[in-house]
């Protein structure tokens, strides 16, 4: 019986990496073998990511890069999820400033780059701007859908015990909404990654994004791939992290049902 | 639980005549009209008054007849802006149909066997994490400041929601609906023309609507930093010219034209799943 199951395992093991494993050979033998400027072989991409990105890069682009993200994403995380309940709780003005807000939802982030960087100048400011401007709409839209789903009982009935601002706040409405809120911050911190980027990309001094577009003009294509990689990994874990930590933060609802 | 005594509360007054203002805005449109654009003419007040007190601020931002007169007054007849137009819309409607067709083709394909889509799973899960503007340069290199690089980058992003949407979408079928119209014996085609496609319908909506804000954001960035032309290169070009009026100008045609195709999306969305939007709510309520 046991043995079956490890069987099992294994093969659901093999089942997912055989095509992982088979993309990765089949770019490894073609990029070496049919030498190409686009397209370096995978060895030298490995070796330029351990060299740029584990040594001096790591605190000269990652770090900074990763710290306006953070910075970024938490301000607009926190503003969208306030501002959004409070939006929940007047409704008249919500229904008043709703055009409004489907103009700046509908505003792609990325264009207000050049404005922000002529006001605030090239500055890590202008870049924690834009992605906490990003990060802000999915967040504050999710969250005022969530908080009017929640059945006007449960509020009822959480103020008829009295209930104080706080305590609804905090243990009715915010845990109520979560499950959409999560919607909400998976969607910012992905549009989050990708300000990031941009704000590297369009006058920018540094930051990994910054790193592959110069790469890309001094003609360093395997440096370019190792940064493209890098962000995959970051985007990559950055997804995963977060499905963990909603996971436990959405672990109560398991034993509600 | 009919028999509710009404007793006097004085907490509720207030909510109450919150309710009614609701209730009248709801339902009267030319109310609710009024009463936004006079909220607008607040929002521009309160913005004449920022930049009239602070002249700091007031280099970077125009002032509301600069805005209209040098901004709206040179851009709209500025066949540019047109030409610009046309390109933004044409990139992101042309990547974002290539991804649907790709994406749905792929997403009903992997879920033909459980073990399709956790093959490919891990590959899916690692491309559609790499943001895309991060491919800017790799297409610049590959395809230089191009339409087709344009294109080629927002279906490398966009093709990723249709896919995982209208995956789960047919996996998430009714096996009763399907086995049905197996035991009805209808043919395959009137299976996927009359149960397959409404039943992946709503989540197929639900990636158009993620996929076209991610288009016009890729084509609006990509535009933007790798030049050429489009939108995103005009508002480039206008505030690197220091012409402030004009990059607000565009900026606000920009939002102007996502709010356009949201929209569009969503009418559409109204007329083909109406259907699925009232049977939900039945059965909520």
């Amino acid at each position: 019986m046991t043995a079956r199951r490890t069987g099992r395992r294994v093969a659901d093991v093999l089942i997912a990496l055989w095509l992982p494993l088979l993309v990765l050979t089949i770019i490894w033998i073609y990029t070496t073998s049919v030498p190409s400027p686009f397209f370096p072989p995978l060895g030298r991409v490995f070796a330029q990511f351990g060299e740029v990105w584990l040594g001096p890069g790591l605190t000269e682009h990652v770090l900074p890069s990763l710290q306006n993200l953070a910075l970024g994403v938490i301000i607009g995380i926190v503003l969208g999820i306030v501002l959004g309940v409070i939006l929940a709780l007047l409704p008249v003005w919500e229904l008043l400033l709703n055009p409004y807000l489907q103009f700046f939802r509908a505003l792609p982030g990325i264009i207000l780059l050049p404005l922000l960087l002529m006001i605030l100048g090239t500055n890590d400011t202008s870049k924690v701007l834009l992605i906490a401007y990003g990060a802000f709409w999915p967040v504050l839209l999710n969250t005022v859908d969530g908080i009017k789903a929640i059945a006007p009982e449960i509020r009822q009935t959480a103020r008829s015990y009295r209930f104080t601002r706080w305590n609804i706040f905090t243990r009715v409405l915010l845990p109520g909404a979560f499950p959409q809120i999560s919607i909400g911050i998976r969607l910012s911190l992905s549009i989050g990654l990708v300000l990031m980027v941009g704000s590297e990309l369009y006058g920018a001094t540094r930051g990994i994004g910054f790193f592959v577009l110069e790469a890309k003009q001094v003609f360093n294509t395997a440096g370019m791939w190792s940064g493209v990689i890098l962000l995959g990994v970051i985007g990559y874990f950055l997804s995963v992290g977060y499905s963990a930590l909603e996971r436990r933060l959405l672990r109560w609802r398991e034993v509600a049902h | 639980m009919t028999t509710n005594i009404a007793l006097p509360q004085p907490g509720e007054v207030p909510t109450g005549r919150r309710r009614r203002a609701q209730d009248y805005l709801q339902h009267h449109r030319g109310a609710r009209i009024v009463a936004q654009l006079a909220l607008f003419l607040v929002f521009l007040a309160i913005y004449s008054m920022l930049i009239a007190f602070s002249p700091s601020l007031g280099r970077f931002m125009p002032t509301v007849p600069a805005l209209l007169v040098d901004g709206f007054g040179t851009i709209l007849v500025d066949p540019g802006l047109w030409e610009g137009v046309g390109m933004t819309l044409y990139a992101t409607v042309l990547g974002l149909a290539i991804s649907l067709v790709l994406g749905s083709v792929v997403g009903v394909l992997l879920s033909i066997h459980r073990n399709a889509y956790l093959s490919a799973q891990f590959v899916i899960d690692f491309m559609r994490t790499i943001p895309p503007l991060a491919l800017i340069p790799v297409g610049l290199l590959l395809l230089g400041p191009t339409l087709r690089m344009e294109v080629t980058l927002i279906v490398v992003t966009a093709v990723w929601p249709v896919l995982l949407q209208v995956h789960f979408g047919v996996v998430n079928i009714d096996p009763k609906l399907l086995e049905t119209a197996r035991s009805f014996r209808i043919p395959l085609w009137r299976r996927m023309l009359f149960i397959m496609a409404p039943a992946v319908g709503p989540s197929f909506g639900t990636a158009l609507r993620l996929s076209a804000t991610l288009c016009l954001l890729l084509a609006v960035g990509t535009e933007l930093i790798a030049g050429g032309s489009g939108l995103g290169y005009l508002v480039g070009w206008y505030q690197q010219a220091f012409r402030i009026p004009e990059t607000y100008a565009t900026i606000i045609i920009v939002g102007l034209l996502g709010v356009a195709l949201n929209s569009f999306i969503m009418f559409g969305e109204r007329r083909l799943l109406g259907w699925h939007r009232r049977e939900t709510k039945a059965a909520r309520s």
